[in-house]
């Protein structure tokens, strides 16, 4: 019996791979969509490559809801369409996520500040219906 | 009826785990399995798939990592199902650092010759009982089985009379074809047999560096062993464009580097160094470095360098690079392998291991040495037996010059290298040539008379 003695981040490593590849297996990713996770997967675990990891986990955090999906769409485009293994090629994404993330701070700070406006609006506006002198 | 063999002696599907997992994980494990094993040395077809898989991507120079091996998978079409993922998982994640690949690799061979053992012992079996073949030929036939299977790989070679008369008739027919080519064609200069040395009185002398030969290169220090070296390398990757790994034990990668503009452009090495450099000449040394850039030239400095350690590195050179040549620059700097060796059993010890290297991987291997300031060699008996190729460089005098009249033919002679062994031809002669300590270039000495 093999004695499985791999510490916990060779197992997460693991484990990923394998239900990356499961997923296509399954047709829930397409070969493509398989194929740049598990890239991603090697340059963030294997390479140790933080500066991508910190483009990414920034992207990531800036997570405003079902309204950017037009921007995750184009990172996504961009990510599966090239070849992450090259580092002038990851550089270029790189640069590319970096300024969608800003793009999506930028419109998720407006569509925040829009809503505390509303809201704000709604209290300095009594008659408004629902606003706060209402209730 | 032969009874059926349990399984658990045939099979070893904890070891093939083991081995595959090494692969994955460890670049030590992935050479010296891709060396030793075969795919047929595998029972589970799986195991079978991921080792053809790992050692693909090793030839790419890809690291086999699992997420690698899923992609490569992919790519073919392969591993559709869920279970065998999950298996490959399961490999994956079972490696155990600093396990000793060579246990486990030796248990997966043993086991694979015990399955083939088996299946022979099946048929002749089943021959026994169709009684159809004489008792004579089964058992030569067995016999012969039998042998292959305890022979160890690379000595399994046995030539019958007949092999060998075949041959050396093919030898021979090549070299009379060879030889009327040289006087039809080529107009009386010789083709080579190896790489090209560099030195076309050496060419003529040796027909090149060949497959499996161990060239030794003594000199003394400060009078031209990389330079040399360097000076092969260019005639075997950038003229012959042919694919050689050099190791360094003493230079660094900039040290090498700026070698190498000087020697491609002829532009001298105290100026590249100091970058004391006019703008033609700077345009010279760029385009110098053009030529490197597209040339089978691989380096690899390494100040700590064993035996073992070049070993494995030439292996891997070998399986991704199908290099041709290995140059070792130079066999003093060496660590050794036991400490309380003498410094002639150390040499001897590496000597013995490089000329196994260039036989078992087929490949030309130049060793350079350091030469006693008396111009002697230490350990240079037991070097001997072991080279195919000794090589000396060394200085020729003022008093020299003037002395020998041999010398006196050569308008620009300032260093001979002498021929002190050579297996397949003429040795005990002298070679002169031209050394521009300058410029780190060499070349054979002009003839006065030219």
């Amino acid at each position: 019996m093999i004695i499985n003695l791999k510490n916990q981040s060779d197992k997460y490593y693991t484990e990923l791979a394998r239900a990356i590849g499961v997923l296509e297996c399954k047709g829930q990713l397409t070969p493509g969509e398989a194929s740049c996770l598990l890239d991603v997967l090697d340059l963030v675990a294997v390479q140790r490559d933080y500066e991508f990891h910190r483009v990414l986990d920034g992207f990531l955090k800036a997570d405003y809801g079902p309204e950017m999906h037009e921007i995750d769409e184009i990172v996504k485009a961009t990510l599966t369409g090239v070849t992450l293994k090259s580092a002038e090629e990851r550089n270029q994404v790189m640069a590319v996520i970096e300024d969608l993330t800003r793009e999506k701070n930028r419109i998720g700070k407006q569509m925040q500040g829009g809503k505390d406006e509303y809201l704000a609006g709604r209290e300095s506006h009594p008659g408004i219906p629902g606003s706060l002198e209402d209730q | 009826m032969l009874q059926k063999i349990s399984d658990e002696i045939l099979v070893d599907l904890e070891s093939e785990r083991r081995v595959l997992s090494g692969m994955l994980n460890s670049e030590e494990a992935r050479i010296e399995a891709y060396d030793a094993l075969k795919e047929e040395d595998f029972y589970y077809p799986l195991h079978r798939l991921v080792f053809s898989l790992i050692c693909q991507l090793y030839k790419r120079d890809v690291k086999p990592t699992f997420a690698e091996l899923l992609k490569e998978a992919q790519t073919l079409n392969l591993f559709r199902q869920q279970q065998e993922i999950s298996e490959l998982a399961y490999i994956a994640e079972h490696f155990i650092e600093g396990e000793n690949i060579s246990y486990w690799l030796a248990r997966v061979k043993d086991r694979s010759r015990l399955r083939k053992f088996e299946s022979l012992l099946r048929r002749y079996h089943q021959m026994i009982r169709e009684n159809q073949h004489s008792v004579e030929e089964m058992l030569m036939g067995a016999e012969e089985e039998l042998t292959n299977l305890t022979a160890l790989e690379n000595d399994n070679q046995v030539d019958s009379p007949v092999q060998l008369a075949h041959l050396g008739y093919q030898e021979v027919e090549r070299r009379y074809l060879r030889f009327k080519e040289i006087k039809e064609v080529n107009k009386g200069i010789v083709p080579l047999d190896g790489l090209p040395t560099g030195f076309e009185s050496l060419n003529n002398v040796t027909l090149g560096y060949k497959p499996g030969d161990l060239i030794i290169l003594g000199a003394q220090t400060g009078h031209g062993k990389t330079a040399f070296a360097l000076h092969t390398a260019k005639a075997v990757t950038i003229e012959h464009k042919a694919n050689m790994l050099y190791l360094n034990t003493e230079m660094s990668r900039v040290q090498i580097a700026l070698r190498w503009g000087s020697i491609l452009s002829q532009v001298e090495h105290e100026k590249i160094r100091s970058g004391d450099l006019t703008t033609r000449e700077f345009s010279e040394v760029l385009q110098a470095y053009s030529r490197l850039s597209n040339s089978g030239f691989y380096s690899y400095p390494c100040p700590n360098l064993t035996p073992e350690k070049i070993v494995s590195i030439a292996r891997k050179f070998k399986a991704q690079h199908d290099i041709k040549m290995l140059i070792l620059d130079y066999v003093g700097r060496m660590d050794k392998m036991t400490p309380n060796y003498a410094e002639w059993q150390v040499l001897e010890q590496i000597v013995k291991t490089q000329k196994m290297l260039a036989q078992n991987l087929n490949l030309a291997v130049m060793c350079l040495v350091q030469l006693n300031e008396d111009g002697t060699l230490q350990g240079a008996r037991r070097m001997k037996n072991e080279c195919d190729l000794m090589l000396k460089l060394i200085p020729v005098s003022r008093e020299e010059l003037e002395e020998k009249e041999q010398l006196r033919k050569f308008k620009d002679v300032n260093y001979r290298l002498v021929v002190d062994k050579n297996r397949d031809g003429r040795s005990g002669i002298d070679i002169m040539i031209h050394f521009d300590k300058t410029r780190q270039v060499m070349r054979d000495a002009v003839l006065a008379s030219l």
